[in-house]
């Protein structure tokens, strides 16, 4: 690691305004991680528009706080209501809510804070050391290796959705098509306009993501009439804070250390990300316990490392984002769409065009931990009191909200439109069962998938063996196969 | 299968056709000595395969 670069990210961090938006992010995410049927693929989208007007960096720092806050915020309520308001939070909500039960309530969302603390920052080390090998390939990157990691992308979304590979597909194959729509990206001829004025200058990115998550998501939620009971098993007091409690917490470091390495591994792998992470430190801790009878009835090991894993695989799950220009789970995705609608393309290069951004991002996370870790040590009992929202409302305000973004974007009628009809094409995929994350990744992949065939065809002279073959860009076919080899036998 | 799951496909479809319809307009192969594709075979290619698969989608039990 290079100290200069280092102290660059501590200059672009340590603003008042990147450090603002560094704390709204991790609250917005403490606070929308609490609170069940929400989420960060809930938050994003929403505040995503807001970001457009914004210094980049200071919008994916934002974004990034939102996302880590929400796996810090999740665990809350699985401790305290037995209820999971992420998927990760499983893990925790067995023995974290066993132990509030017993009167540690406390001591249980002590570990999962400092537990996460832990593996945020040494995830965030890692990614550093990461950044070295993107920075050694990155400028020798063309057309024909983009190519190659483009289609290595859609074989992780194929991989990453918990559906058939079938629908995965299908997803895909619509984002491409939307993304078609308007001008060529190479010859700059007009296509799919249908005669359309609109429609010539084709599907503004934004549009689509808030009406797949923004519409979409809302009316699934008001037609499930989500209302939540939160109150049933809401444990009554959170106790306090003794040198008992601390030295339960320092006793299991080893549980922590090796959530640490699990998660970090984890994160990076698509779909899986911090689901994988927690459940497999959580499963690692039980195997290896002198004492595994204790293991979902208030084992604080377990609690710790799933609670490490889950943070630690939020943040690594940033390098292929970053590096590689691979989202591997629907946050990612979302902040690929923030960089690109910023005119910022992640990929090997990004250290080399945009060295302030990642830079300002990796030292953000660091301070972001901290930040988080004071909220969580302080402010949790206050912040159990938000789980008595109705996510009916929020539903309806996030509804009205997404109409009126839409129109604030270019004062025209006809997006609203837009966004009416591809969030009730996203509810119904949404109530189906299909996961529109594959139409994001296919409307941002798609163009980019075309030109870099039409490059490398045009380049190497129709040359197919200099462009599939003869090039690094063939490690990331031979990885593409042996992973949906691997994921086809153990399906996530 | 449940009629929703029979809906989608049938969207994708549809609009998979909306679209393979068009790309016949486009130059789809051009040959000269740089290139044999031009801006229509993408398309093609993409909403032949979106037909096929929401097809199968459509069949599939």
């Amino acid at each position: 690691m290079n100290i200069d670069n280092f102290l660059l990210g501590i200059d672009v961090a340590f603003t008042i305004q990147n450090l603002l938006y560094c704390f709204a992010g991790i609250l917005i995410g403490t606070i929308v991680g609490m609170i069940p049927g929400l989420g960060p693929l809930a938050a994003m989208p929403l505040l995503l528009p807001f970001t457009y007007s914004w210094d980049p960096i200071s919008a994916i720092i934002m974004m990034s706080g939102i996302y880590y806050g929400t796996q810090y915020g999740g665990s809350t309520t699985a401790i305290l209501c037995k209820m999971p308001a992420e998927t990760s939070s499983v893990v925790s909500m067995a023995d974290g809510h066993a132990l509030a039960r017993k009167g540690y309530a406390n001591t249980a969302l002590n570990t999962c804070a400092i537990g996460s603390f832990i593996g945020g920052c040494v995830s965030t080390f890692l990614i550093v050391f990461a950044s070295n090998f993107f920075l050694s390939v990155g400028l020798s990157f063309g057309p024909r290796e983009y190519l190659a990691l483009i289609i290595l992308g859609c074989c992780c979304c194929v991989v990453m959705t918990s559906q058939s590979w079938q629908r995965t597909l299908a997803m895909i194959l619509i984002g491409m098509l939307l993304a078609m729509t308007g001008t060529d990206p190479i010859d700059g001829k007009m296509r799919f306009n249908f005669g359309s004025l609109y429609l010539a200058a084709g599907l503004d990115i934004k549009i689509v993501i808030l009406a797949l998550y923004g519409v979409g998501e809302s009316l699934r939620h008001l037609y499930l009439d989500n209302t939540l009971v939160h109150n049933v098993n809401m444990v009554k007091q959170v106790g306090v804070w003794s040198a008992k409690n601390f030295n339960k917490i320092v006793s299991c470091w080893k549980s922590i250390l090796r959530g640490c390495g699990i998660g970090s591994i984890l994160g990076v792998i698509p779909g899986g990300g911090t689901v994988y992470a927690a459940f497999m430190s959580y499963a690692f801790e039980k195997k290896f316990s002198k004492t595994p009878e204790k293991f979902g009835k208030g084992a604080i090991e377990g609690l710790a490392a799933a609670e490490t894993a889950n943070n630690a695989g939020s943040q690594t799950s940033f390098i292929p984002m970053l590096g590689l220009g691979i989202p591997v789970n629907g946050a990612m995705a979302l902040c690929l769409a923030l960089l690109l609608v910023h005119g910022i393309e992640p990929g090997p290069n990004i250290l080399n065009k945009h060295p302030q951004l990642f830079w300002g991002l990796i030292v953000s996370m660091l301070i972001g931990n901290f930040m988080l870790l004071a909220i969580n040590l302080s402010t949790v009992p206050l912040m159990v009191k938000l789980l008595k929202v109705n996510t009916k409302y929020i539903s309806w305000i996030v509804l009205a909200l997404c109409f009126i973004i839409a129109y604030y974007y270019d004062n025209r009628i006809i997006d609203c439109l837009v966004l009416l009809i591809l969030g009730v094409f996203g509810f119904f995929l949404l109530k189906s069962k299909y996961d529109p994350i594959g139409i994001l990744l296919g409307f941002i992949l798609g163009p980019k998938l075309e030109e870099s065939l039409r490059q490398s065809i045009h380049i190497y002279r129709q040359d197919y063996l200099e462009i599939f073959v003869f090039n690094y860009g063939f490690f990331f076919y031979i990885l593409a196969i042996i992973m949906l080899y691997y994921f086809k036998k153990n399906p996530i | 299968m449940s009629k929703n799951n029979k809906l989608i496909p049938l969207v994708m479809l549809f609009v998979s056709l909306v679209y393979f319809s068009q790309v016949w307009k486009y130059k789809i192969f051009v040959s000269n000595a740089y290139t044999t594709i031009s801006y229509g075979f993408f398309p093609l290619l993409v909403s032949a395969l979106l037909v096929l698969t929401s097809i199968y989608l459509f069949f599939k039990k």
